[in-house]
């Protein structure tokens, strides 16, 4: 391996364009592949195959015309000669990326989930296990996805935001050292967690996006998003119930030996290099200069609800009812998600059950992050 | 100086300007055909917010007795000072003479038939404290509203001071009348609601129906105050905002209207749902209740189009009463620390009791209760405070029946 190991981004939506955009400024070899039937969203870059990366704010990374090496429909063509795959779309979009790629991938690839919500890492290896036959390919996630901007245009990213000291775990956490080799040449303010149960339950959006946005579903609905979603809307009444279900976050995390920051702590480490300050959390939030620009969704029908409650806080319910844990708040806004938008959002969580844990103990699930499934045999 | 009525203990003289003379004297020519017909029933009104000042100007209009008084006394002070109240309805603004504004409860509770109590739930405690000793045989007690579980909780006060004389207790479901204050002792009456009535014990409703009558005509007699409490609409309607708009009354300080704007079809949905979970708890309970719409329509609220429809989210946005009701400045208003506690609550633990499922108004009480940071499960109208912690649906339909 050269010392810029060779990167593959899949996805063609804000993270994964401004993902392959800051890589390849930064002297990556870097490929880009969208799912066929989403071809449409890198089909401005499929000629010119160049991304134009603006910076706004100070996220302290730099922008420029990034000449990717691959742009296209194809995972063959885009995992070939690739020592790191990233996947950077929404968690419900994991499933048919692990079964684009899962025929492609070879020995000694690693897969990072940017981010995994909870469960992603263990999804993708299931669908990788069923369709490949256990190649020697890694799978790992990030906590959360390591930009925040968006895509502006067909053919350019603003970038606003770019987080310190996301935590990466393999699974199983065994392979996470040998993950971490090689993806600190890539991004080096990287940390080693204990397992994929940390990065789940340090994916923080869980804790601000569903409850800032049910207290402000009226405003957002009424006014189509037309105020600022944390300077606006994160009131001092609202980042209490942001802090009840970080409480409740936190103390799930005590039932599998994890010491979580809270998200207050968080948030400092992740943007305090980008000016964010303050003593709790409201302060944080409706002052961060990362969220200057971030307007409120336009309409509830966003993956405020509709990723993060799924893929978030339906997952912590049910860690609460495994561990004992009570989680009435997060239980609360769930219900009240599902009100709004006349959606069953349990149904098709990727909670234990969903990821065909629902009768592991707690003790079995700790093995099973650390070791692997085969350590239950 | 001039006597405003028979003043007897400690009740206050009113004395009254040259202008406020004339005034009496207009008000006294206006009512002079209801003096004539009315008794002299004699009505204790208790409290001194907006409802309490309405009550007691518009009974009093009537050729009632009024006698009034409130635990927060100066707040009466402004009625002392002018010599009654100012109420101002679509007959015009005139002064009020009232009969006697009282410094103490037993002379407010002494020779009266009806004892009106017109505050917000939270305080009805105090009250059914304050009135226990002196309660007679023959007296009822209305609480106007009584939430959800008024009755219940007043009487249960009344059982634990051991008050022995047999005084039942009623409640209406809402208040009943649309009103504010609009300066000192004045009062806009806007609409003279028809509330739905029952008695604590139920087989005494259809008796102090009859005598609520005298007072607010146009009413409905419910079988039990269980029919009563679950047709508090305001518990329906005013949590679901408040939670769901929280952010935007707190940053703008309620610079929306409530209903219109703050109603949008998603939110819209959640009372729907809230509603739903009502109508489940009134079918366990043999009570076939109209649904919010329907209520909402009947009451003069919103459209036939909006009734047509069936949709909260219309009926809200076609509610020309409520078109222009600004949203509550901050998060500590009575939509929150009141119909919450006094209103979803009660409903939640009824629910319990009578194997109800209540999602929606559980998910809304922990969410309340966290951005007020108060626990409105223990703060509010629990199956203890309510006199009916352990009962079965039989034994709690026979205890609201027989008391």
């Amino acid at each position: 391996m050269t010392t810029k190991p060779s990167i593959a981004v899949l996805g063609g939506g804000n993270g994964a364009f401004i993902t392959a955009a800051d890589l390849k400024l930064r002297g990556h070899r870097v490929s880009i592949c969208e799912v066929p039937e989403f071809a449409k969203s890198i089909e401005g870059i499929l000629k010119s195959k160049s991304i134009e990366l603006q910076i706004v704010g100070n996220p302290g990374i730099h922008g420029g015309l990034a000449k990717l090496d691959v742009v296209t429909t194809d995972p063959k063509e885009a995992l070939s000669g690739a020592d790191i795959v990233l996947v950077v779309v929404p968690a419900f979009g994991q499933k048919r990326f692990a079964e684009a790629c899962a025929p492609h991938l070879d020995d000694g690839q690693v897969v990072v989930l940017a981010p995994g919500n909870f469960g992603g890492a263990i999804e993708f290896t299931g669908v990788l296990g069923a369709k490949a036959n256990k190649r020697k390919v890694k799978v790992a996630e990030m906590e959360c996805m390591i930009y925040s901007g968006f895509k502006s245009k067909p053919t350019v990213a603003w970038v606003s935001g770019y987080k310190k000291g996301l935590r990466v775990a393999a699974y199983p956490a065994s392979d996470t050292t040998e993950v971490m080799e090689t993806l600190l040449k890539v991004y080096a303010d990287l940390r080693a967690a204990k397992s994929v149960l940390e990065t789940g339950l340090r994916n923080i959006n869980t804790v601000v996006h569903a409850p800032i946005l049910i207290h402000n579903a009226g405003w957002a609905e009424k006014t189509k998003g037309k105020f600022l979603f944390y300077w606006d809307g994160c009131t001092p009444a609202v980042a209490h119930t942001a802090e009840a279900v970080d409480r409740e976050r936190i103390s799930l995390g005590t039932r599998f030996d994890l010491t979580l920051d809270s998200m207050l702590d968080v948030s400092l480490e992740w943007y305090g290099h980008e000016g964010a300050q303050g003593s709790n959390l409201q302060e944080v939030l409706s002052t961060n200069p990362v969220y200057a620009e971030d307007y409120a969704p336009s309409t509830l029908q966003h993956r405020f609800l509709l990723e993060d409650i799924p893929y978030g806080m339906v997952p912590m319910e049910s860690l609460g009812k495994l561990t004992g844990i009570p989680t009435p708040v997060t239980s609360a806004i769930i219900t009240l998600a599902c009100e709004l938008i006349q959606v069953d959002l349990r149904s098709k969580a990727r909670d234990l059950n969903g990821l065909g844990m629902g009768r592991l103990s707690l003790q079995e699930l700790k093995k099973v992050v650390d070791r692997g499934p085969e350590s239950l045999k | 100086m001039v006597r405003l009525g028979y003043v007897h203990g400690s009740m206050r003289l009113l004395p009254l300007s040259g202008l406020v003379r004339e005034k009496v004297a207009g008000v006294a020519a206006y009512c002079s055909y209801v003096l004539a017909e009315a008794s002299m029933r004699t009505v204790t009104v208790l409290g001194g917010g907006n409802g309490a000042h309405a009550a007691a100007a518009d009974l009093s209009l009537k050729g009632f007795r009024v006698k009034l008084f409130s635990l927060s006394s100066q707040m009466l002070d402004p009625i002392r000072q002018q010599g009654g109240i100012t109420l101002v309805d679509d007959y015009g603004e005139r002064l009020v003479p009232i009969y006697g504004v009282c410094e103490q409860i037993p002379e407010a509770l002494e020779e009266t038939d009806i004892v009106l109590i017109i505050v917000p739930a939270l305080a009805h405690a105090a009250y059914a404290d304050a009135c226990a000793p002196y309660l007679k045989a023959g007296q009822i007690v209305v609480l106007n509203p009584g939430s959800t579980g008024g009755a219940l909780a007043f009487k249960n006060v009344l059982r634990d001071k051991r008050v022995s004389a047999d005084v039942p207790v009623c409640e209406t479901n809402t208040l009943a009348y649309i009103c504010r204050l609009t300066g000192a002792a004045k009062v806009k009456i806007t609409v003279r609601t028809k509330t739905q009535f029952a008695s604590l014990p139920g087989r005494q409703t259809q008796t102090c129906f009859e005598i609520f009558q005298e007072i607010f005509p146009g009413g409905t007699a419910r079988r039990n105050v269980l029919e009563t409490s679950l047709t508090n609409f305001n518990a329906v309607m005013h949590a679901p905002g408040m939670v769901m708009n929280a952010g935007w009354i707190e940053f703008t300080k309620g610079n929306f209207s409530y209903y219109c704007e703050g109603t949008t079809p998603a939110v819209a949905k959640v009372i729907d749902e809230i509603d739903k979970e009502r109508i489940a708890l009134c079918r366990q309970i043999g009570y076939s209740s109209d649904r919010f719409v329907e209520h909402f329509y009947k009451a003069g609220s919103t459209s036939e189009n909006a009734f047509k429809s069936g949709s909260v989210y219309t009926a809200l946005q076609e509610s020309e009463p409520n078109r222009f009701i600004r949203a509550p400045e901050n998060l500590s208003h009575r939509f929150l620390s009141e119909d919450v506690p006094y209103g979803i609550v009660p409903m939640a633990h009824l629910g319990k009791m009578l194997g109800v499922r209540t999602p929606t108004i559980n998910a809304l009480v922990d969410l309340a209760s966290v951005i007020n940071e108060t626990n409105y499960w223990q703060a509010g109208w629990t199956p203890e405070r309510l006199g009916i912690q352990g009962m079965n649906l039989e034994q709690l339909l026979f205890y609201v029946e027989n008391g």
